[in-house]
């Protein structure tokens, strides 16, 4: 509500729309569109998920991301305001009959600001929700490809997310990743790399179907795209190598323990076979993971 | 983010129980819930499932009435005149009983104790204390009533609608009264419908006894054996029964069960073989005498009813099973459904053996006055005595009891009024089938229209006092004569001819006169001629399948009725699918002549953490109101609008987590976003999962509703007593 501050009523370039106005507009269409046709339904559920994957996902988790650079900016802001305006107007509607208390609550709080938010209206707001018209979806604003571009975009944000969580890597760590895709991906994709930037603190190196992956990695498959998150720059080498030699030097030790133990007849004559086969299944182990190592420092090393 | 206001302070939090109750205030000064005929604009009516005022409504009501709401909100912003008619149940026999169980456990005293005044006094004492709670809890879950409307099943506007339907029906000869083997609660001492018993498994026994065949020829058994699990109604025997072609019904109880052999697994086919072992062997050792014995029963011999020393018959039947016990079965008639049934095949009389409270009639001869379990026991001490105690069994038997009451159901003869269903259930089954009333999920169709494909004629007449008793009035006459020239004489008087008033009359020389108008001079004339009003009342149903048209005025042709009926949608719980709705679109019918609404949606149950349905009665419901002081009014509604799919019930605990996220996203979506990505960035999912746990766990705690609790109930309740004579 704090980025309404400064509110005007006025109108929308509608030619000049940018591509994340265009989206929530089409999804605010949607939703409606859902809403309206599961309640008359009786389908109670749908209807609260649509309303709350739009409140929730839609609208708070990035449209007004999306938005802030834009609310910096003096000339953008007054639109951008008007664009969210109108959601929260539509949508504080869309929720009325679900949430009456809450949504009528910041209607009379969005009314302190403006009579005037619904971009499509001829007349003023009423003063109370529970009396205000029932939204009807505007069919032109719906963009079936822009909704589909965003998708991938949404999906996109959560994989570097997962593995910034994995990793456990602190959100103000800038990361650089790379996407392995069909070209139309990286057309749908690669025009949003600000966004990218500005809300999963991320920077695409490279896009394509033959791109090189990182040598050092963590790797996400979503809907047509493998997401590779460059990780060499968060390992401390040098410390990786102390690590890896102590740990080679641990598995060395056990490995010499368990042959030597194979080797002794008096052990092999006395114990019962599946014992045997226990240790020879142990001691193989111990070798790939020995091997594992020496690959890792081998890779360390050279870096 | 730009730098907070100065001008105005926005809280990110909602203060939601002070807010909704001002916010609710002001909506129902600026007259928004209020519904008026507007020609210039499209009805959308719906009126509430009456809660009944035995207790607070539970969650399943919150459910319930958050359905609807959902709906009248939305078609009111559409522009449509949207009316949500309110109002209570006074639920007859279940409040009743609630009253009368306080009543006995804080005064020791019975109904009759207090007389029906007094007791029916208390109950609107009870009724007006949870009408208003009920209502209560209906606003702080925000719905939108026109509460101007508010009506009860009792008042005076329902109770005129359910006069006039009464006096319609019996006027059109739909309405009788007759004889029947009815499950009569011999605590509350009021006959129950079979939707209100329930069966149980107890503990009893099955005991053997001779009765000596009168006369025996030779190659005659000296006795027939007959067993039960209930002893003591032997005193109300009839007949003794047996099957008319024992061979043939062995010989095809053998059939049956050698194709179960071929079916069945191999593990049982060890035990169905020894059954058809045993039948065969019966073919060798009783049928001999099950046939001679058919033969009897042909001749007209008869039995000595031991105790009674009455003669009775040797009937046969087809309800004997050669393939059981001895293969003979004792008849009687006045308690027992089948045996009724046996009664009425072969033109036996009926002895009934029990009074109103269940203790044995005058006609059970010595054992009078004693209680049944009493009498079971002089009974068999008694036959044990005479040598006609063959053995006893112990054996685990399915009892019926009543559900208001808990107490054993005894199927007693009573007089019963009902209502013919035959062409009312018809115009019902129509409206479904021609698409008129449309339900919704399809699947519920079926069991509707199988209901009422029964016909079953629809006992209507309670033995309570809290009800609208029945408006007629009766006497009985020493000869059809006089009774034919009493009913003249009333058809002649000025009221009948304005169709105030109508009678009928019950074989041989009973008169019935139905009164239309309520306290009329009329009902004192019909007192003089010796006429005596029905004590009864009619079953709660009556009222509620009036519902939609008797809160708009009916009988009378109303703006309102003519504006707003037929209502659009009707929502409510599967369980009263037959009960209620199947009555009002028949009634609807009758006495608007369209139906009660165009759709009707059926919507989950919720149950308890163990999977039971909420109910006042169980004790195990969750208070709407606890709920809506942890979390909010919009934070119940949400989840609940949130788990009602078309198939699955709701199972508490229910994670009220995610309408609070709601609330928080509406109102500071920044904030919340950054507390989101910490959250995720931390623990990622896991972390987000866990604190919608710790909220349901936290609404587990709400204390279950126990209308019993003295803690919960108004003070005024609690010195009920005092105010006792």
């Amino acid at each position: 509500m704090m980025n309404l501050e400064g509110y005007t009523q006025g109108s929308i370039d509608w030619a000049n729309l940018p591509l994340e106005d265009q989206w929530i507009l089409s999804r605010l269409s949607t939703t409606t569109q859902i809403v309206d046709r599961e309640l008359q339904r009786y389908g109670y559920a749908e209807a609260a998920r649509a309303a709350y994957d739009f409140a929730w996902d839609d609208f708070c988790s990035y449209y007004v991301e999306m938005a802030k650079p834009r609310m910096q900016d003096p000339q953008a802001r007054p639109m951008v305001q008007r664009i969210l305006a109108h959601c929260l107007d539509q949508m504080l509607r869309l929720l009325h009959p679900m949430m009456p208390f809450v949504t009528e609550a910041i209607w009379q709080e969005l009314g302190k600001f403006s009579k005037r938010r619904d971009l499509f209206a001829e007349h003023d707001a009423t003063h109370w929700l529970i009396q205000a018209p029932w939204p009807t979806p505007q069919v032109d604003s719906i963009r079936q490809d822009v909704e589909s571009q965003f998708k991938h975009f949404v999906a996109l944000i959560g994989a570097i997310r997962e593995i910034r969580s994995r990793q456990n890597i602190a959100p103000k760590q800038r990361l650089q990743f790379s996407v392995r895709c069909e070209d139309r991906y990286e057309r749908l994709l690669k025009p949003m790399g600000t966004f990218l930037e500005s809300m999963a603190g991320a920077v695409a190196v490279a896009w394509g179907s033959s791109i090189s992956i990182p040598e050092v990695h963590a790797h996400v498959p979503i809907e047509g795209m493998d997401v590779y998150v460059d990780l060499s720059q968060f390992l401390d080498i040098p410390a990786e190598i102390v690590r890896n030699e102590k740990q080679l030097e641990n598995l060395e030790k056990q490995i010499l323990g368990k042959e030597s133990r194979l080797s002794n007849q008096a052990f092999v004559g006395k114990a019962p076979p599946e014992i045997i086969d226990k240790e020879r299944q142990a001691l193989s182990d111990l070798v790939a993971q020995r091997q594992g190592v020496q690959q890792a420092l081998t890779k360390l090393r050279s870096l | 983010m730009t730098a907070p206001s100065q001008a105005i302070e926005i809280p990110n939090r909602f203060d939601f129980v002070g807010a909704s109750d001002r916010i609710y205030l002001q909506w129902i000064e600026a007259g928004c819930f209020d519904a008026d005929a507007d020609p210039t604009k499209r009805p959308f009516t719906i009126v509430i499932p009456p809660p009944n005022v035995t207790g607070a409504l539970h969650l399943g009501h919150a459910l319930n009435n958050t359905l609807q709401d959902i709906q009248i909100r939305m078609h009111r912003m559409m522009g449509e005149v949207a009316l949500w008619m309110p109002g209570t149940d006074h639920a007859g026999i279940a409040t009743q009983a609630v009253v009368e169980r306080r009543l006995k456990e804080f005064e020791n005293k019975t109904r009759h104790d207090l007389g029906r005044e007094k007791l029916i006094q208390r109950i609107w004492d009870w009724k007006e204390q949870y009408e208003a709670r009920i209502l209560n809890q209906l606003k702080r879950l925000g719905c939108s009533c026109d509460w101007r409307r508010t009506r009860f099943t009792l008042d005076p506007m329902c109770a005129r609608a359910v006069r006039t339907t009464f006096f319609d029906l019996f006027s059109k000869g739909l309405i009788y009264r007759g004889k029947r083997l009815v499950n009569w609660d011999a605590y509350l001492q009021t006959a129950v419908s079979d939707d209100e018993v329930f069966t149980e498994t107890v503990d009893g026994g099955f005991w053997h006894f001779r009765y000596p065949v009168v006369d025996p020829k030779p190659g005659e058994p000296a006795y027939v054996v007959v067993a039960t699990t209930r002893p003591e109604t032997m005193l109300g025997d009839t007949a003794v029964a047996v099957h008319p072609e024992p061979a043939n019904a062995l010989a095809k109880a053998i059939e049956l069960a050698e194709q179960k052999l071929e079916l069945s697994a191999a593990k049982d086919k060890e035990s169905v073989q020894a059954q058809i072992d045993g039948l065969k062997q019966r073919q060798i050792e009783l049928l001999p005498q099950l046939e001679r014995l058919a033969a009897m029963a042909r001749d007209g011999r008869k039995v000595l009813l031991p105790l009674s020393d009455r003669e009775i018959p040797l009937v046969v039947d087809a309800w004997a099973k050669p393939e059981l016990g001895s293969g003979c079965v004792k008849i009687t008639p006045a308690h027992d459904p089948n045996d009724y049934e046996v009664a009425q095949r072969c033109g036996l009389p009926m002895i009934n053996i029990m009074n109103p409270d269940g203790t044995i009639h005058s006609n059970g001869g010595r054992f009078d006055g004693l209680t049944m379990s009493k009498a079971r026991v002089q009974v068999v001490e008694a036959m044990d005595a005479l040598g006609m105690l063959e053995k006893t069994e112990d054996r685990q038997i399915e009892l019926k009891h009543s559900d208001r009451s808990k107490t054993p159901i005894e199927p007693y003869l009573a007089d019963q009024w009902f209502v013919a269903m035959g062409e009312l259930a018809q115009s019902a089954i129509d409206a479904v089938s021609d698409g008129k009333v449309k339900i919704y999920p399809e699947r519920y169709t079926q069991g509707y229209v199988d209901w009422l494909s029964e016909k079953r004629d629809w006992p209507v007449g309670r033995q309570l006092w809290w009800g609208h008793q029945i408006p007629i009035w009766t006497r009985t006459y020493d000869s059809p004569e006089e009774a034919q020239g009493a009913m003249k004489k009333i058809i002649a008087m000025p009221e009948a001819t304005q169709g105030q008033i109508s009678a009928a009359i019950e074989d041989p020389s009973v008169l019935h006169v139905c009164i239309l108008e309520e306290a009329s001079g009329l009902e004192l004339k019909i007192q003089a001629l010796g006429l005596v009003r029905q004590e009864d009342v009619l079953d709660t149903w009556f009222s509620s399948a009036l519902w939609p048209h008797s809160t708009l005025g009916w009988p009378d042709k109303t703006d309102d009725l003519n504006y707003f009926y037929p209502t659009n949608t009707l929502i409510t719980s599967r369980d009263i699918i037959t009960l209620w709705v199947a009555r009002m679109v028949l009634m609807g019918l009758n006495n608007v002549g369209q139906v009660p609404f165009r759709e009707v949606y059926i919507h989950p149950k919720i149950l308890d953490g163990f999977g039971e349905t909420m109910s006042k009665s169980k004790g195990n419901g969750v208070d709407p109101i606890d709920v809506i002081e942890k979390f909010g009014a919009d934070a119940l509604r949400f989840g609940l609008a949130w788990l009602t799919t078309e198939t699955q019930d709701v199972r508490m605990p229910v994670q009220y987590g995610r309408m609070r996220q709601m609330q928080e996203a509406l109102l500071d979506p920044v904030g919340r976003e950054r507390r989101r990505q910490s959250l995720a960035a931390s623990s990622g999912r896991q972390r987000a999962i866990r604190g919608r746990t710790e909220l349901c766990q936290q609404a587990l705690e709400c204390i279950p509703i126990r209308d019993d609790e003295p803690r919960r109930l108004h003070p005024r309740l609690d010195r009920l007593g005092e105010s006792a004579p």
